[in-house]
């Protein structure tokens, strides 16, 4: 293979240009070798980008960049051979195609070629021609496609062309495993030229442009052809329809139980035919309900785990792989939140207690005062993050008939209480933002000189599904990172209480720059990086004072009203050892004669870690003898088998299983505890 | 820019007769259809939800847009293509952005599904689960190239069982009315000689219960029904087999749904026919439009009048006898067209337009069309 001597591409672009335009009245092919730059290559054998929500949220970020009101993802679920995303954007020229194809894994974006080649505002390279902020690179976007898929095509038109253009890509295929070698891999030093300007041929690109009578269409679709296996394999979950098959009886007998699903899938088909169903469906929504309910039926489905199946759900033992995608793509794009409701625009009529955050470096919380004029933080604290005015930004996305949302609510949370006899149940939202001039940093510094950002933290008694907690950061919107639950590496051992916040970080300038190339991570050497940790952190510093005041305040109203004598030994001890563990809460446990499954649930919706006294209590004939004394007996028992389980879930043990493995844990507790007389 | 056309074949269905098809058949049915469920304010909350085997081009699609279009409603639609890999997969995609572009299509409710409609008849297939999330079906076009019948009966994968697949879905899921239009080759060649015993058995049953019925066939046939059954399907003129043809396949359809709960009764709205390779007439265009019977519920303690005791349900002979009135009035399109200049030259025209769409050039298409018209004798 050649390798190409760099500083080409903008001949190499006009030549090619040269040669489309000329074609364009036979309609004849334009054929060109595909190259990418050294560095991007080197990432081919990283294995980045190769999660399907990936590649869809760099293209979702594409459309919008290009002015697209609507997005459309559809996929040949369960198969999943192909996917096509379809946008109404402004479309490519000619120009700005030829850019794209010389210069996968590269961007026009933030650069003055932007503009030239019509993917940018003409008057700030850092926006999209109608003024958005840009938050994606477009090459990167074809990069990751690349990943997932060795054939492609691109069909593209703008407004007012009676033509469309069309680039049929197809990629070599080389093993996946080891990095390209041979006559791929560039002899840079060899031939004098610097590894980051050496370019490599990595397949083809057939580009035409066909007439067009929709002289107005605008938009792009990129149309995935044949998913590369591993890509194919994820979508369908293939790892965990491999053993739920492969589980024999014999095996269930072993292992006590078959591996089942997890509860919500799209289905398998039968790899040996690709045409047969093996599995079915199960999905959370109905084929009658509209987009915007079916989003709404999955989110309330993985919700209402926490109450049904495990205390604290995570979407990996709920949802597939494919619906898991769905979700992912939902938390990273640029979109309203379910409902329509930002955390900004809520009010007193919402749920949380809404607090202030300081950014004096010993500062503290305040109390945020929501009145008539100052109705919501935002019109508190003068906050600027797209909200509920998402809507004007009118940006949709559809991934097979569901319209996604950002999958996170305010109100009714699992485990939460607006009662006032309960004020540490309350959700508290902290809400503060930033903005400076850095001054201290050097001037030439990437990204520049300038970081502002707006932030919520949200304390609420359980983060559900877990894969909520922690701190997510959006850049004009998007993300590629989703949740850190380390919080950018937060130090302090906080683990009951930092399991328990949902925080979004909103950046509005700066930061960009400290994005690594994975898009999905960050160089936290960068100060950018380096300042959004430290407000963070101390944050973070502030959130757990106030809740722990507020707990305590909680807890001692409690003591205070049981009174002290009548509290049983044991919940004294209880208590005793939770203080030394640092834990501010008792959990609530409650061992009952449920009527029905739905009281459970209901209790377990609360907060309250119920179980069903028949399944504890199991086998210890003893214990359902109905004299007095027996019941008396029965119920001193259950008050220690309660502060066994307060224990375990204070040190997080019980919350991680589902419920029907914790009534069988105590069960064995109370099979060994109990006083066999 | 200027773009000319880039040379791209026509083919056998780009000639005008198969237009005429589509516009006075399928949009003129559509657009009945389509006004009687408006009136009826089921399209309020949803497109128009269509099946067809739409080719590469998605001619039909495209068509069948501008009457949604003239009626101010959605179109969803769901295809079936086997394109394989290569250029026609290259064409299938770009017809499909084009009509995706359409401002009336729901595009994210719409797909040409890359298999075969047979499979649809296999319960476990995914061809059969696309249907059942995107049915019931307003219409169903089955626009075959070749036969609807070419393999005996009971054969696992044939296009018959995929038609009484689909019968079953619509029957069991809606309660609106439908159509169904199916373009089948019909000759004794192509169609399977135990499927053509099997129905000319069900035609001659009802000739000998239904005297309404043998009057009406005989008009249809134009010959004496006793005679045709003495006639061995060869020995028919292509004509005659072709109307006998359609009455019996009207009729199997007919004990598909008719007899079952819910019941449903069909009309023969249209006929349409062409010559493709034998005779006139050996290609047909049927229409039938499927509505449900509402049975009044029975007081079997005989406590009320109720109001449904003056409901009459058709008999099978009756709407057999309506289809043989219908099948008689076949439009043999190739006679309309050639016999009357100025209905081709609009028919060309409408068509040149949208082949514009699938970008074709008009010049080259009217010059196509001419000469294929004198390779065929059509024209002088």
């Amino acid at each position: 293979m050649s390798k190409m001597q760099s500083k080409v591409p903008i001949k190499l672009d006009s030549e090619l240009l040269k040669e489309i335009t000329s074609k364009e009245r036979t309609g004849e092919p334009t054929i060109t070798r595909l190259q990418t730059d050294d560095r991007v290559l080197a990432r081919v054998s990283d294995g980045i980008y190769r999660q399907p929500a990936s590649a869809l949220r760099e293209l979702v970020a594409n459309a919008y960049d290009a002015d697209a009101t609507e997005v459309i993802v559809q996929t040949d679920a369960p198969r999943f051979e192909s996917i096509s995303v379809r946008d109404n954007g402004v479309g490519m020229t000619k120009e700005a195609l030829v850019h794209l194809i010389n210069h996968i894994g590269g961007s026009a974006k933030r650069s003055w070629v932007g503009a030239d080649v019509g993917v940018t505002s003409s008057s700030d390279p850092s926006r999209s021609p109608s003024g958005r902020r840009l938050i994606g690179k477009i090459g990167i976007g074809l990069f990751s496609v690349s990943q997932l898929s060795r054939t492609f095509t691109i069909i593209t038109k703008r407004a007012k062309t009676n033509y469309r253009l069309i680039a049929d890509v197809h990629l070599r295929t080389y093993s996946e495993d080891a990095p390209p070698s041979g006559a791929n891999r560039p002899q840079s030093k060899s031939a004098g030229v610097g590894k980051d300007d050496a370019k490599f041929e990595t397949g083809s690109v057939t580009i035409r442009s066909v007439l067009a009578d929709d002289v107005e269409y605008h938009g792009t679709e990129i149309i995935l052809q044949k998913l590369q296996p591993a890509a194919r394999d994820m979508l369908r979950s293939r790892e965990i329809w491999d053993r739920v098959n492969a589980t024999t009886e014999d095996e269930a007998e072993v292992f006590g139980q078959a591996f089942s699903p997890p509860k919500y899938h799209i289905g398998e088909v039968d790899p040996k035919t690709d045409t047969i169903v093996k599995n079915t469906e199960n999905l959370p929504w109905d084929k009658k309900d509209s987009p915007d309910e079916r989003f709404r039926k999955l989110h309330d489905a993985v919700i209402a785990e926490a109450a049904e199946t495990v205390a604290k759900p995570r979407l990996s033992s709920t949802l597939d792989r494919y619906l898991q995608t769905i979700w992912t793509l939902s938390l990273a794009a640029p979109l309203a939140y379910l409902d329509e409701k930002h955390p900004f625009d809520l009010s007193d009529a919402d749920d949380p207690r809404f607090f202030q955050l300081s950014n004096a470096p010993k500062g503290q919380a305040s109390e945020l005062v929501l009145s008539d004029s100052r109705k919501t933080p935002r019109a508190a604290l003068g906050l600027s993050a797209p909200g509920s005015e998402a809507k004007k930004i009118g940006f949709d996305v559809y991934v097979d008939k569901v319209k996604l949302a950002r999958p996170l609510a305010f109100n009714g949370l699992p485990g939460s209480s607006r009662s006032e006899k309960e004020p540490n149940k309350r959700p508290l939202m902290f809400v503060g933002k930033f903005e400076a001039s850095l001054e201290k940093i050097p001037e030439d510094v990437a990204g520049g000189r300038e970081l502002s950002f707006e932030a919520y933290f949200l304390w609420t008694p359980k983060v559900v599904p877990t894969d909520h907690n922690g701190v997510l950061i959006r850049i004009n919107e998007a993300s590629g990172t989703l949740f850190d639950d380390s919080f950018i590496g937060y130090q302090v051992a906080e683990l009951t209480r930092l399991s328990q916040i949902t925080a979004e970080v909103f950046v509005h300038r700066g930061l960009d720059a400290a994005l690594n190339i994975d898009r999905e991570s960050f160089n936290f050497g960068h100060p950018h990086a380096k300042i959004v940790t430290l407000w963070v952190h101390r944050a973070l510093r502030q959130i757990a004072t106030t809740q722990k005041r507020i707990a305590k305040g909680a807890r001692d109203v409690r003591r205070t009203a049981v009174g002290l004598k009548q509290r049983a030994q044991v919940a004294k001890i209880v208590e005793s050892a939770l203080d030394q563990a640092g834990v501010d809460e008792t959990p609530s446990v409650e061992i009952i004669t449920p009527s029905s499954q739905r009281e459970l649930f209901e209790q377990r919706k609360k907060g309250v870690l119920a179980f069903n006294r028949e399944i504890v209590l199991a086998n210890i004939p003893d214990a359902i003898r109905h004299t007095v004394v027996d019941q008396q007996r029965r119920s001193n028992f259950e008050e220690k088998l309660k502060a066994a389980a307060q224990l375990l879930e204070a040190y997080g043990l019980l919350s991680q299983i589902p419920y029907e493995e914790q009534q069988k844990l105590l069960n064995g507790l109370a099979l060994i505890f109990w006083d066999y007389k | 820019m200027e773009l000319p056309a880039q040379g791209k074949p026509f083919r056998p269905w780009h000639l005008p007769r198969k237009h005429y098809v589509r516009i006075h058949q399928w949009c003129a049915e559509i657009k009945d259809l389509t006004r009687h469920l408006k009136a009826a304010g089921a399209l309020n909350f949803r497109p128009l939800a269509y099946l067809s085997l739409p080719g590469d081009e998605l001619l039909d699609i495209r068509t069948i847009h501008g009457v949604c279009d003239s009626q101010g409603v959605r179109l969803s639609y769901l295809g079936f293509n086997t394109t394989g890999d290569g250029a026609r997969a290259d064409e299938s995609r770009i017809s499909e952005n084009e009509v995706k572009a359409l401002p009336r299509v729901y595009a994210q409710g719409s797909m040409v599904l890359n298999d075969a409609l047979e499979n649809v008849a296999n319960e476990k297939s995914l061809a059969r689960r696309r249907v059942l999330e995107n049915g019931s079906f307003d219409v169903i076009n089955l626009d075959l190239c070749g036969s609807v019948a070419n393999q005996p009966p009971l054969t696992v994968g044939s296009t018959l069982e995929a038609v009484r697949a689909l019968l079953e879905i619509q029957r069991s899921r809606r309660v609106e009315p439908w159509l169904l239009f199916l373009t089948t080759r019909v000759d004794t060649e192509v169609l399977d000689r135990e499927v053509r015993a099997r129905l000319r058995a069900l035609t001659k049953k009802n000739a000998h219960s239904s005297a309404d019925f043998k009057v009406a066939l005989q008009a249809c046939l134009e010959m004496e029904v006793d005679r045709m059954l003495e006639l061995r399907d060869e020995e028919l003129s292509q004509s005659v087999f072709a109307k006998l043809f359609g009455v019996g396949f009207g009729k199997w359809l007919l004990g598909l749904v008719l007899h079952s709960s819910p019941k449903w009764r069909i009309f023969v709205t249209s006929a349409f026919g062409y010559r493709v390779d034998r005779a006139p007439l050996d290609m047909l265009s049927l229409g039938f439009r499927f509505e449900l019977i509402r049975e009044p519920a029975s007081d079997p303690a005989g406590l009320t009048l109720g109001a449904g005791s003056s409901v009459v349900l058709d008999s099978e002979e009756s709407l057999a006898a309506g289809m043989a009135v219908a099948m008689g009035g076949v439009v043999d399109v190739d006679e309309v067209l050639y016999s009357d200049g100025r209905a081709r030259e609009k028919i060309m025209n409408q068509f040149a337009r949208l082949l514009g769409q699938a970008r074709y050039g008009v010049d080259a298409y009217v010059a196509w069309v001419d000469g294929e018209h004198r390779d065929r004798g059509l024209i002088p």
